[in-house]
């Protein structure tokens, strides 16, 4: 499991994640996350494009970084998860926090609308 | 292709996290791609970490059975544990809230298993919870 931060300056901030988010993937990314995501308490785009498994461990750390940003006033879109992400992430009915975004100027648009 | 894999893992949940393999093994023996892997896994996962967590009373080491099963129905996942009585296909699991100041969302693992496989089936066995998961 791997996080790639793309941008960490300005008003927002955009991590790409990469792999699988289970049990082992969480463990080795949730530290490195929170602190690039939640820490600075800025808009953040999650790029979901190569993580191919998610479970609830990896959603819990999406949502708490959600929950933390939105207590601040900012938002975290996700963007771009394979079908079967989008269909696990819908079905846990987690859209009225997190957004999911396949479209990536859309994507930055919705972080402006708090 | 049909096929069969039993093996037993302890209550931790460094045995759930080093029998994820396996699992992932037996999906692509038994030919399973995208969504019914997914299923699989995820199932293995939620059920297994969930009987670890809070399936036990006391602080004694537990042998959870696992049993795969590749048929004509298709794939099934069965967990059998000695822990307490508990029905994961009953349980209450509550809402998820958007509110900011709620906790983790509690459930949120029975939920998605619940939604996400064909079917789930549960029986109290000699003092065993059995679990089949359909996917």
């Amino acid at each position: 499991m791997e996080l790639k931060v793309i941008k960490a300056d300005g008003d927002y901030t955009h991590v790409a994640l990469s792999g699988r988010l289970d049990i082992d993937g969480v463990t080795s990314v949730e530290e490195k996350f929170t602190n690039v995501v939640s820490a600075k308490g800025k808009p953040a785009i999650v790029d979901m494009t190569e993580v191919g498994f998610i479970a609830s461990l990896g959603m819990r750390m999406l949502l708490t970084a959600a929950k933390a940003l939105r207590a601040n006033g900012a938002k975290l879109v996700v963007y771009n998860p394979q079908p079967v992400v989008l269909e696990a992430l819908q079905t846990a009915g987690f859209a009225a926090v997190m957004p999911i975004e396949n479209d990536f100027s859309k994507a930055l648009a919705l972080l402006q609308n708090v | 292709m049909s096929g069969r894999l039993e093996f037993q893992l302890r209550n931790t949940v460094g045995d759930v996290s080093v029998s994820l393999p396996l699992i992932r093994r037996f999906a692509a023996e038994s030919g399973l791609a995208g969504r019914q892997e997914y299923v699989l896994i995820l199932s293995y996962e939620e059920l297994a970490t969930n009987i670890v967590k809070y399936g036990f009373d006391d602080a004694a080491i537990h042998r959870i059975r696992v049993l795969l099963e590749n048929h004509s129905r298709g794939v099934s996942l069965t967990l059998m544990d000695d822990g307490h009585e508990f029905d994961p296909c009953r349980a209450p699991v509550p809402e998820f809230s958007p509110d900011p100041a709620s906790g983790a969302p509690g459930g949120a693992g029975l939920r998605l298993v619940r939604k996400m496989a064909r079917s789930m089936q549960y029986s109290r066995e000699n003092g065993w919870n059995v679990v089949k998961v359909l996917i």
